[in-house]
């Protein structure tokens, strides 16, 4: 077992839609990440998993539970003032639209450049331009996009000058909201890929947010399965996929299409029932690392 | 100069004149149509006592006897070489006429314009910021109600208040009897009307500021700004603010008209002596030629102004300008 990155304990974030209304997106959330590991984060739109990163990277003030990395307690005001420069440079996210997430008004060398500009940071390869031209080509793109506009390329490049942006900063934690979910499926194999590539490469630790299980067992070492702003199940991907055994994770497991059409005709689909889901109860260990929300 | 420049500034200019041209042939058809007698703004209430001879000799002096369309051919023939004709009201050239009272008005205009853009602007940044607070929610409440008030009611609710009961500020003119050159006595005798067109106004823009600047700060690349480790402010006013300039500039120049009707409105109110009031005056008496220029002139600032929009536009966002030339 590794060091311990990244500890959330209890996580709860609500949203106010207004003074009577309010959304609990996520409800006493705990798991970990170890050092060098890629942790894939599952499950349906509106479950939570975006609110959970985005509370990780100091994006939403949370609202009960701690965070805390490299023991660095985050959710602490007085904590995460006193190290914000080092958490603002070694934690780096990815966002799932691309379109949304570069300002469409800035060219891509200045989109590259200005985390490093921010931080002070002396790029290794001289200047920030000569810099973010080697960015772009480690992505798999050439120095002529550097004077792009964001709105001038697909929207794969656009992934990839996010990915470029994210690698500029040479972080140890990178967190990626769907990175892949707006990309049609051969961009997405490059863009996996790539991640897969770039991981293991600089070993970074990595926080995956997929809705996609099969890009999560191609990628990621564990995984964590979230339904209603509750962790179901944490385990290794291979256990998680072969020995399910919270009723979500089966339901969510058997809706994998299988590539062989013999195999796929047998496949048998599970309904999970909303119905029976309770909120209340622990995660209890049941194998080794592998975690269920059981009701006592 | 490159060619391209030419070519742009060319094709501007073409645009210029054909709406020139559209906007006075209309406005002379429809002044020439509708009903109303010239004559009587010429020759008063000596017109009641002609015989039909000496009418048809007045219209004949001053060439209304002739078909619409050679009137406007002579019209265009002098106006293309300067002559705008005499006004029938004032019998002087009409350039004349307007001179003194064009300066009134660009300055109730002019400085109007540059405070509620101002203004707005503060306005919807300050909103943002507060966003569903409580500074936000006052400045919305109180600029639906001021953008609700009808203009004319409250500048006489001003009139009221401030001229009748308080006796602090005069009711109307620009200046005080003998005083035209007194800058204080003009800026004395702005601060009513100038309240009017800028609170009438103000609202609408700031809050169309607010709205696009809220859409601005919803859009992920604010949380990635935050995540680098970037202030509110620097975020706000760095890249939020760049975003809507474009679309800013725009709603500032296609607004040219609609603070310019709202200064003829209150300059009717406060008997302003500018070129609303001139505007009013020679519709009601058909005083045709006045009529024109000051026509030509309002719509030569609106078009002129939209075709500075859009080359603002075309230079500043990136997606409009380069497409044409790039690819």
């Amino acid at each position: 077992m590794g060091k311990m990155l990244l500890e959330v304990k209890n996580l709860v974030y609500e949203f106010h839609l207004n003074r009577r209304i309010k959304i609990r997106a996520v409800d006493d959330l705990s798991f970990h990440i170890e050092e060098g590991e890629v942790f894939g984060l599952v499950g349906e739109s509106g479950s939570g998993k975006s609110t959970a990163a985005r509370c990780v990277m100091n994006l939403y003030r949370h609202q009960g539970g701690t965070i805390s990395y490299k023991g660095i307690s985050i959710t602490d005001p007085k904590e995460y003032r006193k190290n914000k420069k080092m958490l603002c440079t070694k934690r780096q996210i990815i966002f799932q639209d691309s379109s949304s997430s570069l300002n469409q008004r800035m060219k891509v060398a200045d989109i590259i450049a200005e985390p490093m500009a921010i931080s002070h940071m002396t790029p290794p390869r001289k200047t920030f331009r000569k810099e973010a031209e080697f960015q772009l080509r480690y992505v798999g793109m050439d120095a002529s996009c550097l004077d792009k506009y964001p709105w001038e390329l697909s929207g794969g490049m656009r992934q990839r000058v996010a990915i470029a942006r994210a690698l500029a900063m040479e972080p140890e934690f990178l967190a990626a909201d769907e990175p892949v979910a707006s990309l049609d499926v051969s961009i997405q194999a490059q863009i996996l890929n790539l991640f897969k590539h770039l991981q293991k490469e600089h070993g970074f630790t990595f926080l995956f947010i997929a809705h996609d299980l099969s890009v999560v067992r191609y990628l990621c070492d564990r995984a964590g399965v979230m339904y209603r702003g509750k962790m179901v199940e944490t385990a290794p991907v291979r256990e998680l996929f072969d020995n399910p055994l919270h009723p979500y994770t089966k339901a969510l497991v058997s809706a994998i299409p299988v590539p062989d059409p013999v195999l796929e005709r047998k496949r048998k689909l599970l309904v999970f029932d909303e119905e029976s889901f309770r909120p209340e109860g622990r995660l209890q260990e049941v194998d080794r690392g592998h975690f269920v929300l059981k009701n006592d | 100069m490159d060619k391209n420049m030419i070519l742009f500034f060319g094709k501007k200019l073409v645009v210029f004149a054909v709406s020139m041209f559209v906007l006075s042939l209309t406005v002379f058809y429809v002044a020439r149509f509708a009903p109303g007698d010239p004559l009587v703004s010429y020759y008063g209430d000596r017109v009641e006592k002609m015989s039909q001879e000496e009418r048809e000799k007045a219209e004949e002096r001053l060439g209304l006897r002739e078909p619409v369309h050679i009137q406007y051919v002579k019209w265009l023939e002098n106006a293309v070489h300067g002559d705008f004709g005499i006004s029938y009201k004032y019998k002087r050239n009409v350039l004349e006429v307007i001179q003194g009272r064009l300066f009134n008005t660009l300055v109730l205009g002019g400085v109007g314009f540059i405070l509620i853009f101002g203004l707005a602007l503060l306005l919807g940044i300050l909103c943002v910021w507060f966003e569903e607070r409580l500074v936000d929610r006052i400045i919305c409440q109180i600029g639906v109600v001021t953008s609700c008030i009808p203009e004319f009611w409250f500048s006489l609710v001003l009139i009221l208040i401030f001229s009748v009961w308080l006796k602090v500020f005069p009711s109307s003119g620009a200046y005080s009897m003998g005083r035209s050159q007194d800058v204080g006595d003009r800026i004395f005798h702005l601060i009513l009307p100038m309240t009017i067109v800028v609170t009438s106004h103000l609202w609408y823009y700031a809050y169309m500021i607010r709205n696009k600047l809220l859409e601005e700060v919803r859009a992920d690349y604010v949380l990635l700004a935050k995540a680098k480790g970037l202030g509110k402010a620097e975020i706000l006013l760095g890249h939020c603010l760049r975003g809507i300039m474009p679309s800013y500039l725009s709603l500032m120049a296609v607004s040219v008209s609609h603070i310019l009707g709202g200064t003829y409105m209150v300059e009717m109110v406060f008997s302003y002596p500018g070129i609303g009031t001139l505007s009013y005056e020679s519709a009601r008496y058909k005083d045709y030629n006045l009529l024109m220029v000051l026509c030509i002139f309002s719509g030569a600032i609106v078009i002129l102004c939209s075709i500075i929009a859009q080359a603002i536009n075309e230079r500043i966002d990136p997606g409009m300008g380069s497409r044409e030339d790039g690819r």
